[in-house]
C-alpha cells in the first residue's frame, strides 16, 4: 500500500512512541506525582490553604525540546529516506497538530478530574485555574472548552518555537542560533521600551480586554505559534542535512 | 522506461565553503556521467570532497554553482526524482532514541522498492541488534545500518559512503556477497565511496577519483587495472623492455631493477617481455591509483 508522501513522513517521525506518547506522559505524571506528594505533605503537616501548583508547564519545556530535536535529528534522517523538505516540514506539522489536539485534551480532562475531586481530595489546584484576579482578570471554571484550546495552543507554540530555533541552528549554526536568540530578546525589550515611551498601553488594552483573558492567551499564543512555523518553512527549504 | 537518461549527470557541480582566510572549495568544477545499471567506486582520501559530492547529487545539501541531474531531473524537492534515490551517509544523524528497528520500519515506509525479506536476511547476517539504541551501536553497526537501508531499498541510484568503515570480515564479506548477488537480480546504479580502494576494488566497474575536490580520474575499472605495470630484472633488459614508457618509480639492487612504468603489458609485449627473463605485474587498483596520484598525472588514462 502506497501512502501519501505526507503522512508517510508524519509516520516516520512518530515511528519511536517515546517521542509523543511515553515521555511526554513520563514528564507529566512524573511532575504530578511530586506535586501530589508534597501537597499530601503539607496538608499532613496541618496545613488548611487552599494549595496551587504550576507543575503543569513541565511538559511544555520537554515540547521545546522535541521541536529543536525534529529539526536537528529527525529532519536528517528523512533525507536519507529521500523525503522532500516540504513532506518532512507538513508532516512534522500534522504530528504536532494531532498532539497538540489530544494533549490539550488530556489535560482538559485533568481539569474536569481536579474539580470533581475537590482538588485531589486536596482542595488543590493544579490543570485548571477558576479566579478572579484584580483588575476583572477572570480565568474560566474548570471544563471550560477553553482549557482544551489553551493547551492545546501552548502545546504547539512550545513546539514550534523549539522547531524555529531549531531550523535557524541547522540553517545558520551555533552563531546564527545564539544571534536569533539574543536578536528576539533584545526585539522584546525594544518593543515594551517603545510601548512605555510611546503610550501604547491604552490601545493594547482596547485589543486585549483584560475582562477576555483566555481569549488573549489564545491569540497571542496562535501568534508566536504562528511566526515560529512561517520562519521555520522559510528556511528549512534551504536547510542542508 | 522509453529514453534512458544518465542515473546521474553532474554538471561543473562545485561547493565552496566560508572558511577563515577565505573560500575554501570541497569540491571544484566536477562533471561527469554515471550510466545506469553499473557500480562506481567514488573514491579519494579523507577530505576529498566524496560525501559533498554524494550531498549534492541528492539535494541534501547545495552546490554553490553547477548542478546534479538524476535521471534528467534535480533531486531538489522532486518526489518522483528522490524516490529513485537512497543515501545514508556514515555520519548519517537519526532521531534521538531510535533502535535499529525503528530506522529498518521507517526505511520500509519510505522506499517504494523496499524488501522487508531481504531487510530481515541482512540484519540477522549482519548480526545487527534491532532492539538496540542507534546511538549505542558500534562504528561496524552503524554502517551495517546503512548497508542494509542501502541494499533493502532498492532505489534506483544507491549510494553507500564508506560502508566498509568498522565491519569486521565475515560482515564485510556478506556485504560484497549480497550486493552483487542483488545487483544481478535487480540491476541499479550502485556508488561506493571509499578511502580504502583495495576493499571495493573488485566489485567495481568504473572508477571516480576525487582528490582535493577535483575529479581526477574518470575511468573504467578496467582500464585502470593493469594500467600500471612493475617490471623487475636485469636493469638494462628492464629499460629497454619499457621503452618510451612513462616512468613512475624505480628501485635499483646491484644489477637488478624494479621499474614501475605506466602501461599494460599483454599478448606480444608480455611473452617478448617474458621471454627476456623480466617478471611483469600488473599494479592493483589501489597501486595503480595511488602511483598515478602521487606522480601527479592527471585524469587520461
Amino acid at each position: 500500500m502506497m501512502s501519501s508522501p505526507i503522512l508517510v513522513s508524519a509516520r516516520v517521525q512518530a515511528t519511536n512512541r517515546n517521542t509523543f506518547v511515553w515521555v511526554p506522559l513520563l514528564v507529566l505524571g512524573g511532575a504530578t506525582v511530586l506535586t501530589l506528594a508534597v501537597w499530601w505533605a503539607v496538608k499532613a503537616a496541618g496545613a488548611e490553604a487552599q494549595l496551587f501548583s504550576g507543575s503543569v508547564q513541565a511538559p511544555f519545556w520537554y515540547l521545546l525540546v522535541v521541536g529543536a530535536q525534529t529539526v536537528a535529528l529527525t529532519f536528517p534522517f528523512t533525507q536519507a529516506l529521500s523525503i522532500s523538505r516540504r513532506d518532512f516540514w507538513l508532516g512534522a506539522m500534522l504530528n504536532f497538530s494531532v498532539f497538540s489536539i489530544l494533549f490539550g485534551t488530556l489535560l482538559w480532562l485533568l481539569g474536569i478530574i481536579e474539580r470533581a475531586t475537590g482538588g485531589w481530595w486536596m482542595n488543590g489546584t493544579m490543570f485548571a485555574f477558576p479566579l478572579k484576579l484584580e483588575g476583572g482578570v477572570t480565568i474560566p471554571e474548570a471544563g471550560s472548552a477553553w482549557y482544551l484550546l489553551l493547551y492545546a495552543l501552548m502545546a504547539m507554540m512550545a513546539l514550534s518555537v523549539g522547531f524555529a530555533f531549531g531550523t535557524v541552528y541547522k540553517r545558520f549554526g551555533p552563531t546564527g542560533l545564539t544571534l536569533a536568540i539574543t536578536g528576539t530578546v533584545a526585539a522584546l525589550i525594544v518593543l515594551f521600551f517603545l510601548s512605555v515611551k510611546l503610550d501604547w498601553w491604552p490601545t493594547l488594552q482596547a485589543w486585549f480586554p483584560v475582562d477576555r483573558f483566555a481569549g488573549n492567551v489564545a491569540i497571542i499564543t496562535a501568534l508566536v505559534a504562528g511566526i515560529g512555523f512561517l520562519v521555520s518553512w522559510a528556511l528549512i527549504r534551504r536547510v542542508p542535512a | 522506461m522509453s529514453t534512458i537518461a544518465p542515473a546521474l549527470e553532474l554538471r561543473s557541480l562545485s561547493k565552496r565553503y566560508r572558511k577563515r582566510g577565505g573560500a575554501v572549495a570541497a569540491l571544484n568544477n566536477v562533471s561527469t556521467t554515471l550510466e545506469p545499471e553499473r557500480i562506481y567506486g567514488l573514491l579519494g582520501r579523507n577530505g576529498a570532497g566524496k560525501s559533498t559530492l554524494m550531498s549534492l547529487a541528492t539535494a541534501q545539501a547545495f552546490p554553490s554553482s553547477g548542478e546534479a541531474l538524476v535521471f534528467g531531473h534535480t533531486a531538489y524537492e522532486h518526489r518522483p526524482t528522490l524516490s529513485k534515490i537512497c543515501f545514508v551517509k556514515e555520519s548519517q544523524k537519526y532521531p534521538d532514541d531510535f533502535e535499529v528497528r525503528h530506522a529498518l520500519h521507517s526505511a520500509s515506509l519510505a522506499f517504494p522498492n523496499w524488501d522487508a525479506d531481504f531487510a530481515r536476511r541482512l540484519t540477522q547476517e549482519l548480526r545487527l541488534p534491532t532492539d538496540r539504541r542507534i546511538k549505542k551501536l558500534s562504528r561496524g553497526q552503524l554502517s551495517a545500518v546503512g548497508i542494509v537501508i542501502g541494499l533493502a531499498s532498492r532505489a534506483e541510484l544507491t549510494f553507500f559512503d564508506e560502508p566498509y568503515l568498522g565491519l569486521d570480515a565475515v560482515a564485510r564479506q556478506v556485504f560484497y556477497d549480497r550486493l552483487l548477488e542483488d545487483f544481478a537480480e535487480h540491476p541499479r546504479t550502485i556508488v561506493l565511496s571509499s578511502h580504502l580502494i583495495d576493499e571495493v576494488a573488485d566489485v567495481l566497474e568504473h572508477v571516480l577519483l576525487l582528490e582535493d575536490g577535483e575529479l581526477v580520474l574518470d575511468a573504467p575499472a578496467d582500464e585502470v587495472r593493469g594500467g600500471v605495470t612493475t617490471l623487475h630484472g636485469a636493469t638494462a633488459a628492464v629499460l629497454e623492455t619499457a621503452g618510451p614508457l612513462p616512468v613512475l618509480a624505480r628501485k635499483d639492487l646491484g644489477p637488478v631493477t624494479q621499474l614501475t612504468v605506466r602501461g599494460r603489458f599483454e599478448g606480444a609485449a608480455l611473452a617478448a617481455a617474458e621471454a627476456q627473463g623480466i617478471g611483469v605485474e600488473p599494479a592493483s587498483l589501489q597501486q595503480t591509483i595511488v602511483f598515478l596520484t602521487r606522480a601527479g598525472e592527471r585524469a587520461e588514462l
